[in-house]
């Protein structure tokens, strides 16, 4: 009930901004719902399905197992022709289990220090073998989080590792945390590569490579996902301690870590082992914190994206999209926002056998946008195409963008149709980063295909190893629909050779936007003046506020009904979102990124209605906070 | 990020001063059926108690004939506040208790094994009486434990009691009822804040009055006592003079304000954390005068959220950044007169309540606020998250806490009808075993869970965590601690049948393979649900130097056919030797070992009962 109220009023948002945007005549958008469906499968009132791992099974049964340690398998998943689905309970008793597969008739399961195989071995339903496959060291530290298996070809299985946390990320309590790790058939765990903070999901993709994705934190500015190759260090220093071991393929050690806050692809200059993201999704703007990840190998059941990831935000209760190519042998490529609205926290993710998602999720502790404690959910294309960009290609003196549809010519020659700029995060132990070296890339020029489907974007300013961004707010399709989602982010670690496209427009000179330091507007905003509260609705989508805060209810972040409690001054909450202290917080999971991108006017506009906000009630000094 | 220091609880002695068991001469005129030796020992199926002369012990013997009031034992103690801690001691199917005033029972008997349990059980607060209810209605307003934690007979039971005597006005009024604040039976809470309404049935008077003799119950059966500890509440209590205040805004992390002008000064009758209208960024600092009666050690506790200091006469007794469910504590010998106190407290965040808290004790008085009771929050309300049992056994990994440190790979299994181990999986030992409820598993799954640990819910005795085999080079050769993974591989267990009650009942075993043999180890619940009975099968050479070490703690006291009372009889072992495998009972590091060599063996089954 709260979740469709909930729904229905961001639709309302939604609405008002887009009859500012477009004429009476313009067809209504479509929403991400028009063509991939979520569909919630029902969980009986007594299980608490936390889950942490999913494992769909060649019979048509779906395996999960839970943070509570359950694994149970759901018959009849897919609820065909409005069906029930029927829960059994497989194995119990393991301790917070965040990860499952299924391999040759067993179920393999993940605990805290154990990779469990369990079978069932008197057809009653019920596994009775807990064998354990490989076992390793735990310090007792909670956040010593481990995850899979996931096996690749070969039979043989990875696993990660979190570090510990311990008011930063520790790996030396114990043996291998921060590591991507192999199990050998004889239970051996062999190290693959380090310098994992958080890695909640991880995929062996169609050409055997891992990719793993990571979580904001220290030593790392932002979600990101990453290709790890044997002896690679993908960026947090606490599993670095384990080096020094015999069978560890990287002898790296902190110290020779630049902990400066420049850019991870000026220190991977000095530090030949640091793997740099093949994609980062930038915080708050794509998702907080990187969760599970698959291929679409489906050959278009899921829709028109085979060979792309699809990538799951536990925070954000959403799933976004990544395109990957190789530059120079190296992987990189850009994400995608894809489709918003799960039930809790999306965690993990495999795909069912009729090229649907099963999604399995939690947030206890963790917090989420969906407010569901648990759930699953699955993933439906619903054979529509959506107008999305489909492919961004890095080229040598700009992008090229495919698209599902053709594109609008019209629409796709202005240039004021496109907006472009690229930035950075610093790379240091601190938690996390602002936006840093924001500048524009021109745009000098716009080459459409013959049939429409792709646009060339030629541009100065390239960057190695920034983020670009390629918002096309002002693409139409023939039907006059703008893009689903008009904003991508590549990742350039490179920029690949070949020929330059022929334009001759003078090129712009390049100015640096920094919205956060110019001072600001002469529009003064004063403490009391009226709240235009559509103004700050559409602020608050428009600067992914909303991802991680609502009015009044917990989200990931505290409600503004809270911040207006603390009786901040415009300006101090101003300094705040530039400077966010999540020690304020405590009780919430997830730290707050700087939002030094956001406009002064807008963020004081913000705060002016959050302030507005504390008006209405007055505090209770002497209330006793609810530290749920 | 700002570090609040996190002090664990102190843990303060629960009853300050010791009734000496030297001899009887703490009672008042107590019958021949009472005495003082210097051990006792039981069997679970016995009936009777074993004595040894000696002394530190009292022993109900019963010998009289039963139901004779005057065998019942009075303290010469007289008291009306009182916490009451001792260990006892009952043989199979005994009877006794505890009257707190010579009035208000906690029953003591033997409710070992017992499913269903009333106000008639072990640890229950018997029942009031009263004729005039007519035939089987006369008992009322008594209250059953919340759960049966007894021990086996024989065995050391420790209970701990906490009670409040009834109040009453000049004219003998009663003001306030008789409360029980908390009754504690082998660590478990089994009552707490139950008030009564008038004396229970068997009181030495039906009037209620301000004090009282401890009385205990002697006519009903064999029973033993030690370790008797009590504290009484009858000492004078400081007064306090009314405070002046001043309140800061800013941030004074440093508790100093230097030339800053406080917002508001003032008088108040208690210091206040109401006194600070902002949520965060102040310093409230106040001076008053407490009153002291008598020349004592004096214990102070405070309770911040952020920073502060109390200084008595100018000394700091405690100070430091700390989070607000902490007591901090600090003691000092004041004289009897009056001595100032000066109180400040800063925060300089906006997380976390505002809470201020300041209280004064000292032996024989309970704590007093020296600030204003809401001026200290209530603690969370954290909702209990049990894992419970049926019929079948539930096991439970999770980390498990053996004295101070974390078990990571451990897993505890609850057996059905009430019995249950912590099993560390790395080591193949028993952590701990218990009678009662299962697991609490709230540290585990309450929020992020970060402590990841649960507990017993039920009578716990702990174990060595120990591999109970081990290859020796002869029956000296001292027994090894722990195990590595290259000695001791972890293979995973399997839920294999067994008939139990009657039912195929699946129960885990647990798979090693220790320096090249293959171990399964199995738990099964006793036939009779005394005990548990740990099966361990292994595939080593008839000949082998192969070792079970069946038993380890302070004592170790054969009690006759095969069976041992261990650690000052905190549980029973029952092995099962022969000529051939005969049981050793021998001293390796200050402690005691019950070993067993195994040559010829493929299996072994031994008992612990508790």
């Amino acid at each position: 009930m709260k979740i469709s109220l909930k729904i229905l009023l961001s639709m309302g948002l939604l609405s008002v901004a887009t009859q500012e945007l477009f004429a009476q005549a313009k067809p209504k958008p479509y929403t991400e719902e028009d063509f991939y469906e979520i569909k919630t499968i029902a969980i009986p009132d007594e299980i608490k399905l936390e889950a942490g791992g999913i494992a769909p099974m060649p019979d048509g049964h779906v395996a999960v197992c839970t943070r509570r340690g359950e694994v149970w398998i759901i018959e009849n998943p897919y609820q065909l022709n409005g069906t029930k689905p029927s829960y059994t309970l497989f194995a119990s008793g393991l301790h917070e289990s965040l990860g499952l597969a299924y391999h040759e008739g067993s179920l393999y399961c993940t605990q805290r220090g154990e990779l469990t195989k369990l079978t069932d071995t008197n057809a009653d339903g019920k596994a009775d073998i807990y064998e354990s496959v490989a076992n390793w060291d735990l310090s007792g530290n909670y956040h010593e989080y481990s995850y899979g298996p996931v096996f690749d070809k070969n039979g043989d299985m990875y696993l990660t590792f979190n570090v510990a946390w311990v008011g930063y990320g520790e790996g030396k309590l114990a043996k291998w945390r921060g590591w991507l790790v192999k199990v050998k058939k004889d239970g051996t765990l062999e190290p693959i590569a380090t310098g994992l903070r958080s890695p909640a999901g991880f995929t062996v993709n169609s050409n055997g490579d891992v990719l793993y994705g990571e979580n904001q934190g220290d030593w790392v500015g932002s979600g990101r996902i990453t290709h790890l190759e044997k002896g690679d260090f993908a960026g947090n220093a606490g599993g670095l301690f384990w080096t020094k071991e015999p069978d560890s393929p990287l002898k790296l050690t902190k110290a020779d870590i630049p902990d400066t806050g420049e850019p991870m692809y000026e220190a991977a200059k000095k530090v030949k082992a640091l793997k740099l993201p093949a994609v980062w999704f930038p915080h708050a703007l794509m998702g907080i914190s990187t969760a599970d990840m698959i291929e679409d190998e489906t050959n278009g059941k899921f829709g028109p994206f085979q060979g792309q990831y699809i990538v799951f935000d536990q925070g954000q209760s959403k799933a976004m999209r990544m395109s990957l190519e190789k530059v120079n042998g190296k992987y990189q490529g850009a994400c995608y926002p894809f489709r918003e609205g799960f039930q809790s926290g999306t965690v993990r993710a495999r795909w069912g056998n009729d090229g649907s998602i099963f999604v399995g999720m939690t947030s206890r502790g963790w917090g989420s946008t969906g407010k569901a404690l648990f759930g699953i959910q699955r993933l439906v294309w619903n054979g529509r195409t959506p107008f999305e960009m489909k492919n961004v290609h890095a080229m040598p003196d700009g992008f090229e963008v495919e698209f599902t549809q053709p594109v609008n010519l019209k629409s796709a020659q202005d240039l004021a149709s496109y907006e472009l700029k690229s930035f950075t995060y610093k790379y240091h132990h601190q938690y996390g980063s602002p936006i840093i070296n924001q500048e524009k890339t021109p745009l000098r020029g716009v080459i459409v295909s013959e049939d429409r489907l792709k646009v060339r974007l030629v541009m100065d300013n390239l960057r190695k190893g920034y983020i670009h961004e390629i918002l096309a707010s002002g693409l139409v399709n023939d039907e006059g629909q703008p893009l689903l989602h008009d904003i991508s982010y590549y990742t350039l670690n490179d920029i690949p050779a070949g020929e330059l496209a022929k334009i001759t427009t003078k090129a712009v000179p390049v100015t640096p936007v920094k919205p956060a330091t110019l001072p600001a507007k002469k529009e003064k905003v004063v403490s009391n003046a009226p709240v235009d509260t559509k103004q700050v609705a559409a602020l608050l989508k428009k600067h992914a506020c909303t991802s991680c805060h609502a009015e009044a209810t917990r989200v990931v972040g505290p409600p503004f009904t809270e911040v207006a409690k603390r009786n901040y001054t415009n300006e101090q909450i101003l300094d705040l979102v530039y400077h966010p202290k999540p020690e304020n917080w405590p009780d919430y999971a997830t730290e707050m990124a700087s939002m030094t991108h956001v406009p002064k006017a807008d963020v004081l506009k913000i705060a002016n209605w959050i302030n507005s906000l504390g008006k209405k009630q007055k505090p209770d000094l002497n209330k006793i906070e609810n530290r749920d | 990020m700002k570090k609040l220091l996190f002090l664990l609880f102190p843990i303060s002695a629960f009853a300050q001063t010791e009734i000496p068991l030297n001899d009887l001469g703490a009672f008042k005129n107590p019958s021949t059926n009472w005495t003082i030796v210097g051990g006792i020992s039981g069997d679970y199926q016995a009936t009777t108690l074993t004595s040894t002369e000696g002394k530190g012990i009292l022993y109900g013997t019963a010998k009289g004939a039963k139901y004779q009031a005057n065998d019942d034992l009075f303290f010469k103690l007289e008291h009306g506040d009182i916490k009451l801690s001792l260990d006892f001691m009952i043989p199979k199917g005994s009877n006794s208790g505890v009257y707190l005033q010579g009035r208000y029972e906690v029953q003591i008997l033997d409710s070992w094994l017992k499913k269903e349990i009333n106000d008639g059980d072990c640890g229950a607060i018997y029942h009031r009486w009263d004729e005039a209810r007519g035939a089987g209605n006369e008992g009322y307003e008594g209250h059953a434990p919340r759960q049966n934690a007894v021990k086996a007979p024989g065995l050391w039971n420790h209970l701990e009691i906490d009670f409040k005597a009834p109040t009453f006005d000049a004219s003998g009024k009663k003001l306030t009822n008789a409360r029980f604040n908390k009754v504690t039976l082998n660590g478990i809470i089994i009552h707490e804040n139950i008030e009564l309404l008038g004396v229970t049935r068997g009181a030495v008077s039906p009037k209620e009055a301000a004090t009282g003799p401890i009385r205990i119950q002697g006519d009903h059966g064999p029973v033993a006592f030690k370790n008797i500890k009590y504290e009484v509440f009858d000492k004078a209590i400081a007064t306090f003079s009314p405070t002046t205040y001043e309140y800061y805004q800013g941030k004074y992390a440093s508790l100093q304000t230097g030339n800053a002008k406080p917002v508001k000064t003032g008088t108040a009758a208690q210091p206040t954390m109401k006194l600070a209208e902002a949520k965060a960024d102040f310093l409230l600092k106040f001076q008053g005068k407490i009153i002291i009666p008598e020349t004592d050690n004096y214990t102070f506790t405070t309770n911040w959220t952020g920073t502060g200091a109390l200084l008595i006469d100018n000394d700091t007794i405690t100070k430091g950044d700390h989070w607000y469910s902490e007591n901090v504590q600090g003691t000092k010998k004041l004289s009897a007169g009056e001595h100032t106190y000066t109180l400040i407290h800063a925060k300089d965040f906006g997380w976390g309540p505002k809470a201020l808290g300041c209280f004064i004790e000292r032996i024989g008085t309970a704590k007093q606020g020296i600030t204003e009771r809401t001026s200290l929050p209530e603690p969370e309300a954290t909702p209990l998250i049990e894992v419970k049992v049926g019929q079948e056994p539930v096991l439970q990994r999770s980390f498990v806490f053996y004295g101070d440190k974390k078990k990571t790979h451990a897993i505890s299994v609850g057996l059905p009808y009430g019995l249950n181990y912590s099993y560390d999986l790395n080591q193949g030992g028993y952590l701990q075993l218990w009678r009662g409820k299962f697991l609490d598993a709230t540290q585990m799954w309450h929020d992020r869970g970060e402590p990841q640990t649960s507990s017993p819910m039920g009578t716990t005795v702990n174990s060595n965590d120990k591999f109970p085999l081990a290859f020796l080079a002869n029956e000296s050769a001292a027994f090894p601690d722990t195990l590595t993974k290259s000695d001791l591989k972890y293979k995973g267990y399997r839920l294999q049948k067994y008939d139990f009650a009657g039912q195929q009942i699946a129960f885990p075993d647990f798979m090693y393979e220790y320096k090249g043999i293959k171990v399964k180890d199995t738990s099964l619940p006793m036939a009779n649900n005394e005990g548990i009975s740990r099966r361990l099968s292994f595939d080593a050479g008839s000949d082998s130097k192969l070792y079970a070490l069946l038993a380890e703690g302070i004592t170790i006291t054969n009690i006759g056919n095969n069976r041992f009372a261990v650690d000052n009889q905190q549980y029973y072992v029952q092995v099962n030797a022969s000529e051939t495998n005969k049981v050793i009972v021998r001293e390796s590091n200050g402690k005691k070992q019950l070993l067993m060599p195994l040559a010829g063996l493929k299996e072994l089954s031994y008992q612990l009962i508790f």
